[in-house]
């Protein structure tokens, strides 16, 4: 149901405003609306405007906000560790706060930068490692002379190998020697041995070519290929050290300050919450008004809470809703207990408008029916009761599981009784093992009789869904799209009829008149919808039909199981059988319990509630602490 | 067991085939565009379902005709 | 050997060739047309009201601000476009991919100018960063983190002449007429490389349009410095080159706005600087606004990409206009 809201007012000494406030927020009932009156048509402008802050007030909202964002500064650049709470009284530590931050700050933030730079050392030391490491076998063949010099290359792709030979042997005159080997990144190094006196020739060349040649970082040295590659590992030891040294200390730190910091956040949240609100209020030259919306049951509450504290001073009046504020109405869904889980269901629609319906009770009723006629199997049924039992105990304080739990708990129940009533327990088994008949309609066959069924039941909920609109219309005062559901169903009703007497159920001399009844009714429909009216009507026959999906999902789960069984008689053994046949039906029950929650989830969306329910509710959000 | 028998099975396996080559290639394109307006807009998950949900009609009217070719047509 | 073998190994020719290969393979168009047009309507419509209300740069990083620019300095702004060009390069699918290139790789022209000419000044930008979200293909990055004005040159050339022969010699005109007679001709060349590819039909019609607005502006601040030198008009324009050379041969200063209205449909009174600028970009917006309608289309992305890149040249001025009023600021706006 959708909760009845009052507009209220409240008005006091301007004095009282953030205690009252803070009060309104340990209620959690309120929510305040500036807009909910308009205050210049009442001619009083001149004197309420928009309460305005005190200078200290003010002062400490700029204080409050700074702080708050160097404290997010500070949290963002300490590790994210659990830690345990703090529960210190934030509001008498806050200055103290404010007064380490900027030292906390600075110190975590060199923290950070020096970790980077060794990361990226430990990175590019890497790099070195790998390529030290293919070099070290192209080395080890190449003698170390003073008059030579190594350059090592990075080539990016093999096919340029040949194309380097080609140019260094023409600058080197044949002198060098260019190994190549693969680094264990796959990538491909290469060794080129020249003479010193022509080193920097080639190296200008392999430049003009884009062959990156691998320089060294000057701590390197002058370094031969062996203590390179000894160098590298010491300083990766080094530097790993260093690296943890620093983590530790940033945990340490974090976990010594985050509790606090944490704590004092919270608290400015809090406290920045309340100095804006008392920005929605407005004042005169003494009092201050609020103005907003509380559910009206807890109106009263709300009045004694207040009278409690103050007095005579404070006063809250109700005030008349006008047309223009239905728009601006809070929605709350409340529901009784049953319907409650169902509300994860309409929470993916957007919020009902005040004046319309909450959808939750259609779908709890509707939903677990749709959901059991077209899985309709005993067995299918007690299975999944059983799981969902378990998932609701498990999951107890997972809101979403448990309530998605229950409605599939309630959906089984109903697939037990349908399947029941079609005879169905783990498919045909029943008939096969001890040859009971089904109840009412075995559905495997019975294939034309169910789609009249679905149809039937099509019928059903989309007049329902009109009537139920065109009430909804009347009570909005608008005529015409009232006339138009009401025209809409008597229509369906002189189609049926037609349908009928041709189909010999009603004597055929009805069709004629019920024919002349729509022709009659046409014009009413154009003038009562629109132009497009005619077509908009044939979707109601278009939503119809679209219920034989009913039928139709739940005939290919009936052949999916009769299908197991009969592969599993196939195999003439008991074991195998069972075996066979239990895993097709288990894969048939996951099915079960998706296509039948989507499609029957779709009928309500599509077909029933584009018939009667507005959508466009703001939300309900109170002060809350 | 005569060539009819074939010809209407056969019209009963286009009337639901073809609807639902249909209904899977509209459903491709609107999920994938659904895709794309959840990344964007999470609050609109209820209109993308009923959204990627509409062109079903489709094959369920498929499966209608298709029992109507197998039921009623002898 | 290099990107020759690349192209034969992934087929990607003309422009597409010169930029990125991205690990993925795109998603599918109806996907990313939804997520453009939900960013679309986040790109800030009320400039008046953010140049009146605020101290803008505190806007953008307001929460109110959801959009894709997410830095406030004005190299930051360009940035963020970088980055938005690369989001919409990566997630299309291989065909919009080729079809949108010509207008990334004109996108990418600035990165390549700001580091040739910040190599040629010394300093400035350092290519890393700039680099860091250019779609240009590996080679030219490579190409463009030498260290050396010329060398850049002649690697972009190299480059640049595998798409089209029209780029050889770039090297030359560098060393003969330094880097302002560079830029013009690598833009210059550029645009007629693309233009005699093959295009989408609203592309090729998009650059013809930028095309025209450049000429018409070069052509307007000539003959408002009478300094008589006769600008170098791009060639492929709607409106042909001589006649703007016509007009600035007669110094008539009151064609322009003629020139403008033909090029924007927009109706200037008297031309003024910016005036004139302002009026030929809103002529290519409510142009794409009317061609990006087709909703499964190409047109919503080369439609996207512009209002970016006007967000970007918006917040630019509005940025740098701090201090300037209010007024002028908001007669720069596009939108």
């Amino acid at each position: 149901m959708i909760v009845r809201m009052s507009k209220i007012e409240v008005a006091g000494p301007k004095d009282l405003l953030r205690d009252v406030l803070e009060r309104l927020r340990g209620l959690g009932v309120f929510q305040v609306d500036p807009e909910a009156v308009k205050i210049k048509e009442e001619g009083g402008e001149e004197h309420v405007r928009s309460f305005a802050l005190d200078e200290e007030t003010a002062v400490e909202r700029l204080f409050l906000e700074d702080l708050h964002a160097k404290i997010d500064d500070l949290l963002s650049s300490l590790p994210n560790i659990a830690v345990r709470e703090s529960y210190i009284d934030a509001e008498t530590v806050v200055q103290i706060v404010a007064n380490a931050v900027p030292r906390h700050c600075s110190h975590s933030h060199e923290l950070s930068e020096r970790l980077d730079v060794l990361v990226k050392e430990r990175d590019e030391l890497d790099r070195y490692g790998i390529f030290l490491g293919a070099m070290a076998s192209l080395v080890g063949s190449a003698r170390e002379t003073p008059d030579l010099e190594f350059i090592g290359l990075t080539i990016r792709e093999p096919d340029m190998v040949p194309r380097l030979r080609d140019v260094i042997s023409r600058i080197t005159d044949w002198k060098y020697e260019l190994q190549t080997d693969t680094a264990d990144d796959g990538s491909l190094v290469g060794l080129i041995t020249v003479e010193r006196s022509i080193a920097d020739r080639v190296k200008g060349t392999l430049h003009d070519e884009q062959v990156p040649e691998l320089t060294f970082p000057a701590a390197f040295g002058s370094m031969n290929f062996p203590e390179k590659i000894a160098y590298v590992k010491k300083r990766v030891l080094e530097v790993d050290g260093e690296i943890a040294t620093i983590r530790d200390e940033l945990a340490r730190f974090a976990k010594r300050w985050t509790p606090l910091y944490r704590n004092v956040r919270a608290w400015i949240d809090d406290r920045l919450a309340l100095l804006r609100t008392t920005a929605q209020a407005f004042e005169t030259k003494m009092c201050f008004f609020i103005h907003g919306w509380i559910p009206s049951r807890d109106l009263a509450g709300l009045r004694s809470s207040l009278a409690g504290a103050y007095g005579q001073p404070v006063v809250v009046d109700e005030l008349e809703i006008r047309e223009e504020d239905l728009e601006r109405v809070p929605i709350a869904l409340r529901n009784p207990a049953y319907f409650r889980p169902f509300e994860i269901l309409t929470s993916l629609l957007p919020l009902p408008a005040y004046t319309s319906y909450d959808p939750t009770p259609f779908i709890g009723i509707f939903f677990p029916i749709f959901f059991g006629i077209i899985l309709g199997d005993a067995g299918y049924g007690i299975v999944l009761a059983i799981l969902a039992f378990w998932a609701r105990r498990r999951f107890r304080t997972e809101r979403m599981i448990r309530d998605g739990a229950t409605i599939l708990f309630i959906s089984a129940c109903y697939a037990l009784l349908f399947g029941v009533l079609f005879g169905e327990f783990f498919g045909d088994l029943p008939e096969r093992l001890f040859h009971l008949q089904p109840l009412v309609v075995e559905r495997r066959t019975a294939i034309v009789p169910m789609l009249l069924f679905s149809l039937a039941i099509g019928i059903g909920h989309i007049l329902l869904g009109l009537a139920l609109g065109a009430v909804n219309a009347f009570q909005r005062n608008v005529k015409r799209e009232a006339l138009y559901k009401l025209l809409s169903i008597v229509i369906i009703f002189a189609i049926l009829a037609i349908f009928a007497s041709q189909f010999g159920i009603f004597p055929s001399v009805l069709s004629r008149p019920a024919i002349l009844l729509i022709l009659f009714l046409t014009p009413l429909l154009f003038f009562s919808g629109g132009v497009l009216a005619p077509l908009e009507f044939l979707k109601n026959i278009g939503n119809i039909i679209s219920y034989v999906r009913i039928t139709a999902i739940g005939l290919t789960s009936v052949l999916l199981a009769f299908v197991a069984n009969e592969l599993g008689g196939l195999t003439g053994d008991v074991v195998t059988g069972v075996v066979v046949a239990g895993l097709i039906h288990a894969l048939n029950i996951v099915l079960g319990v998706f296509s039948p929650s989507i499609h029957s989830l779709r009928l309500h969306y599509v077909e029933f509630f584009s018939k009667f329910i507005e959508h466009g509710g703001r939300k309900y959000e109170p002060l809350r602490r | 067991m005569g060539w009819e028998k074939v010809l209407i099975a056969f019209s009963a396996a286009l009337a639901i085939g073809i609807p639902a080559v249909a209904t899977a290639w509209a459903q491709s394109k609107i999920g994938s565009a659904g895709a794309g307006t959840l990344a964007e807009k999470p609050e609109l998950t209820g209109t993308i379902i009923i959204l990627v949900a509409i062109p079903e009609t489709m094959v369920i009217l498929g499966f209608v005709v298709a029992t109507m070719i197998l039921f009623t047509v002898k | 050997m290099g990107i020759t073998d690349r192209e034969e190994r992934t087929g990607l020719r003309g422009p597409r060739g010169l930029l990125l290969q991205p690990r993925t393979e795109g998603y599918p168009v109806a996907y990313v047309l939804t997520r453009l047009r939900g960013r679309r309507s986040r790109l800030i419509r009320e400039w008046k009201a953010l140049i009146y209300d605020n101290e803008p740069a505190e806007y953008l990083a307001s929460s109110r601000y959801d959009g894709f620019i997410r830095e406030r300095t004005a190299d930051g702004i360009w940035a963020s476009l970088a980055r938005e060009h690369r989001w919409v390069f990566t997630r299309s699918d291989e065909e919009v991919r080729s079809i949108l290139a010509p207008y990334f790789l004109y996108a990418e022209l600035r990165t390549i100018v700001i580091i040739i000419r910040s190599l040629s000044g010394g300093g400035g930008t350092q290519p890393g960063t700039i680099l860091e979200n250019s779609l240009l293909n590996q080679e030219i990055q490579a190409a463009l983190k030498r260290d050396d004005a010329a060398l850049v040159v002649k690697g972009l050339e190299r480059n640049f002449s595998r798409w089209s022969a029209v780029f050889t010699g770039l090297s030359r005109i560098y060393g003969d007429g330094g880097i302002r007679e560079l830029e013009r001709e690598l833009v210059s060349r550029t645009f007629s490389a693309i233009l005699s590819g093959d295009l989408h039909v609203l592309v090729r019609q998009l650059f013809r349009r930028i095309i025209d607005s450049r000429n018409i502006i070069a052509l307007f601040k000539s003959l408002r410095l009478e300094n008589g030198t006769l600008p170098v008009f791009t060639k492929g324009g709607i409106i042909a080159p001589e006649r703007l050379r016509t007009i600035h041969d007669r110094g008539d200063l009151a064609a322009v706005a003629t020139l403008v209205r033909q090029a924007s449909g927009i109706a200037i009174s008297d031309p003024d600087p910016t005036k004139v600028e302002v009026s030929l970009y809103r002529g290519i917006t409510r142009f794409l606004r009317q061609e990006g309608r087709d909703p499964l289309g190409i047109g919503v992305f080369v439609d996207y990409l512009w209002r970016c890149s006007l967000e970007v040249m918006n917040l630019s001025v509005v940025l740098a206009g701090k201090e300037l009023e209010r007024e002028a600021v908001v007669a720069e706006m596009v939108s």
